[in-house]
């Protein structure tokens, strides 16, 4: 175990001192640090917050994002495994004279540290979760240690199934349609529910909260500890905590002794995951992954110059059926009907700033990156804000497809005037804009930052800084119009004027390559 | 000694080797060709013990997967992942703990840098390294354990003209030495002064199978050899 650790030490040591050499570096993780804090201050400060939600209103939206991530993250672990490894790990340490074992622990601490990530992805959603519930400072640790130990259940459930199924074709077929059917079940369930209580929220509740739920090994437990995050802490919290810990080292224990051999498994969803990493580095977030099924599809380029990268996009899109209708829509789309019906809460006011604030985390890596990573966009001979334009159509057309889509339903639930429909659609869009040649800015700035986390954090900031005066003018405006129409339009006016500004001014970043 | 007997991989229906065997002898520099998808790869990560599969690999008369056989095996991978936050030399301590090297390892570590031309550059960490920089810790990596086996894929690739001189020079010293190494490679030219037995991987099975006495024979170069086997019936 002793070289193992000696890599995670040297690690570790080799990150901080990079930092510290770099004081630019070091300012903007304290930066990161400090403004983690003082959002969690300042939600715990302003006792103005709504704390109107059940405990088993609580519990049930905690399990079914439990259900909804162990649904993928399995049927994904079903088809490529899942790895706590990288590259590096398998060339170097796979083929050295370590215990397998003494591997699989070093790969377990790697997990936990790469989870820190997505814990302060977490605790900044608390703010957000407190306008809801009255969740307690220790609620936000409660949180945490539940979040984490979903975390590291999962990949290992994973790669157990995966290890079963993998040798032979059948099981993993019967593999997918038992997780399927399990899953429908479910949702079955809360449908049979909602029918019978006649209430949207009231069903959805009672199927959630059930006790069947409760118990249900690693969803069920980890939703009950997260769940004590708003209330007090009883004996069954450190039950339902040892459950969760017994578990994961039941798992291993499991893992290690149905496959001593589990090196082929974690080669396979390693290069996988590496796949995934490079195409997200490379191409952004929305890369083609190896997983991903390119269809064959009939397409003449009818235009010239900066038009056929428009329609190229459109044929790559059209390829991987990720066109207009994906996962954020869905996402969007899910959480407005919830915070209405669910909550009874809120305006088409409120719709929009929830969506784009959504649509902000979602575009976190641009699809428009993927343009960087290739030659050919910097070898056209078009002119910049052409290029960056026609880069840029297909991601616009997107948000304004899922603007409408969204205020049409938030309209309908709302019921809104057409007029204030469309122009809320039309401000989500000009959101989408801002956030995308906002990326292409920040990009100019900071795309020699290291670490990604850190750009990401410095990109949201600078977006945070250019929506600051919209803002601040559609409140005054909203003060003294008390109309949304009139509140939305400054908006949208604002956004138009600073996405011109912004296109002109990012679009230079096709005229040098390193600037990619 | 290397020894591969009726080695089998299936990934589900697909055989990706099909019942291959071979020995590489102590003091023998045996090369793998074989046209794209021919499983050459798959060859590979079965010997360092990455997959499984049906047959028997050794390494020094012990099972490929075993900590002894381990401790004996040098493997130089085809892309050479290293880790993003470690500087070179750290790489070699590493290799030197994991691998429980005698003491006197760091002498062999600053030889293999210098010859590499890494001196300068063991204080940089594996995220600012070149892929040809990468390279070459990889093959350091390898060969500080002082191999009794050591198993190359398309090591050439991304190596500067001195490096490929000096690597050579290394290979033909290891062989002296005494150590099995298996070559696998596309580029038949950088292997020509260098193999005593060529193994040609066509389909999942070995089209021919030659040493260098037997090509001699034939008067056909390898390269020739290796376009009549694999372009048969095609």
């Amino acid at each position: 175990m002793q070289p193992l650790l000696y890599i995670i030490k040297r690690t570790l040591v080799n990150t901080i001192k990079n930092i510290i050499k770099k004081p630019l570096v070091l300012i903007g993780y304290t930066l990161g640090i400090l403004f983690i804090i003082f959002i969690l201050v300042l939600s715990f400060l302003d006792s103005s917050f709504n704390s109107y939600g059940s405990y088993d209103l609580f519990f049930s939206l905690i399990v079914t994002a439990l259900f909804i991530y162990a649904y993928f993250t399995l049927k994904k672990g079903i088809d490529n495994g899942s790895s706590f490894f990288r590259l590096a790990d398998v060339n170097i340490i796979f083929t050295s004279p370590i215990k397998s074992n003494n591997i699989l622990v070093y790969g377990f601490l790697k997990q936990l540290t790469q989870i820190i990530f997505f814990s302060i992805l977490a605790i900044m959603q608390v703010p957000n979760l407190r306008r809801f519930f009255s969740i307690s400072q220790s609620g936000i640790l409660i949180i945490l240690i539940g979040f984490v130990l979903y975390m590291l259940t999962l990949p290992i459930i994973s790669m157990i199934i995966y290890s079963y199924t993998s040798k032979k074709l059948n099981r993993r077929k019967i593999a997918k349609i038992t997780l399927n059917l399990l899953f429908l079940a479910v949702l079955v369930n809360v449908v049979f529910s909602i029918i019978s209580e006649q209430s949207l929220l009231e069903g959805f509740t009672m199927a959630m909260s059930n006790t069947f739920i409760t118990y249900l090994p690693v969803i069920g437990w980890n939703g009950q500890i997260i769940a004590f995050a708003i209330s007090k802490i009883t004996p069954s919290f450190y039950i339902y905590l040892g459950l969760s810990v017994g578990s994961i080292f039941l798992l291993i224990m499991c893992l290690y002794r149905m496959e001593k051999d589990y090196y082929e498994d974690a080669l396979v969803s390693t290069e996988f995951k590496e796949s995934i990493i490079s195409s997200k580095v490379k191409n952004g977030f929305f890369g083609i992954g190896s997983s991903t099924k390119i269809k064959s599809v009939s397409f003449t380029f009818t235009r010239s110059g900066a038009m056929t990268i428009f329609q190229r996009s459109y044929l790559e899109l059209r390829k991987t059926g990720l066109l207009l209708f994906d996962k954020v829509t869905i996402m969007i789309l899910v959480f407005v009907i919830v915070i209405r019906v669910v909550f009874y809460e809120g305006s088409i006011l409120f719709v929009l700033l929830i969506s784009v604030y959504i649509l902000l985390l979602s575009s976190v890596n641009g699809r428009f990156t993927q343009e960087l990573s290739k030659q050919y966009i910097f070898l056209i001979p078009v002119h910049n804000t052409s290029k960056l334009l026609a880069v840029t159509a297909m991601a616009n057309f997107k948000n304004l497809f899922d603007g409408f889509l969204l205020f049409i339903v938030a309209g309908f639930l709302y019921k809104e005037s057409i007029p204030l429909v469309i122009i809320c659609a039309l401000t989500y869009a000009s959101f989408g804009a801002i956030y995308l040649y906002g990326e292409v800015l920040a990009r100019k700035l900071f795309g020699t930052v290291h670490a990604n986390a850190l750009k990401v954090f410095l990109k949201l900031l600078l977006t945070i800084f250019i929506l600051t005066p919209g803002f601040v003018l559609a409140i005054i405006v909203l003060i003294n119009s008390q109309s949304y129409f009139n509140t939305v339009l400054i908006l949208l006016s604002y956004n138009i004027f600073m996405a011109t500004i912004l296109l002109l001014i990012s679009s230079t970043i096709f005229k040098y390559i390193e600037l990619g | 000694m290397l020894e591969v007997t009726t080695l089998t991989k299936k990934y589900g229906k697909v055989l990706a080797v099909d019942s291959i065997s071979f020995t590489v002898n102590p003091g023998e520099i045996g090369v793998l060709l074989g046209p794209n998808g021919a499983g050459k790869s798959t060859t590979i990560k079965s010997i360092a013990g990455l997959l499984r599969f049906e047959g028997t690999i050794s390494i020094c008369e012990l099972d490929n997967k075993s900590i002894d056989a381990k401790k004996v095996f040098g493997y130089v991978p085809e892309t050479p992942a290293l880790y993003d936050a470690l500087t070179v030399y750290e790489h070699l301590v590493f290799i030197a703990k994991a691998y429980d090297l005698d003491e006197g390892w760091q002498e062999e570590a600053d030889r293999l840098m210098s010859i590499f031309d890494l001196t300068d550059k063991k204080d940089k960490v594996g995220k600012d390294l070149s892929k040809g920089m990468c390279q070459k810790v990889s093959l350091c990596c390898a060969l500080l354990i002082k191999p009794k086996v050591i198993m190359l894929d398309e090591p050439m690739i991304g190596l500067d003209p001195k490096a490929i001189k000096e690597l050579k020079k290394i290979l033909l010293q290891l062989k002296s030495d005494g150590c099995s190494v298996l070559i696998s490679t596309h580029i038949i030219d950088s292997i020509e002064d260098l193999w005593d037995k060529v193994l040609i991987l066509h389909k999942g099975k070995f089209a021919a199978v030659r040493t260098r006495s037997e090509v001699n024979k034939s008067h056909e170069s390898i390269e020739q050899l290796f376009f009549n086997v694999t372009e048969e019936g095609e």
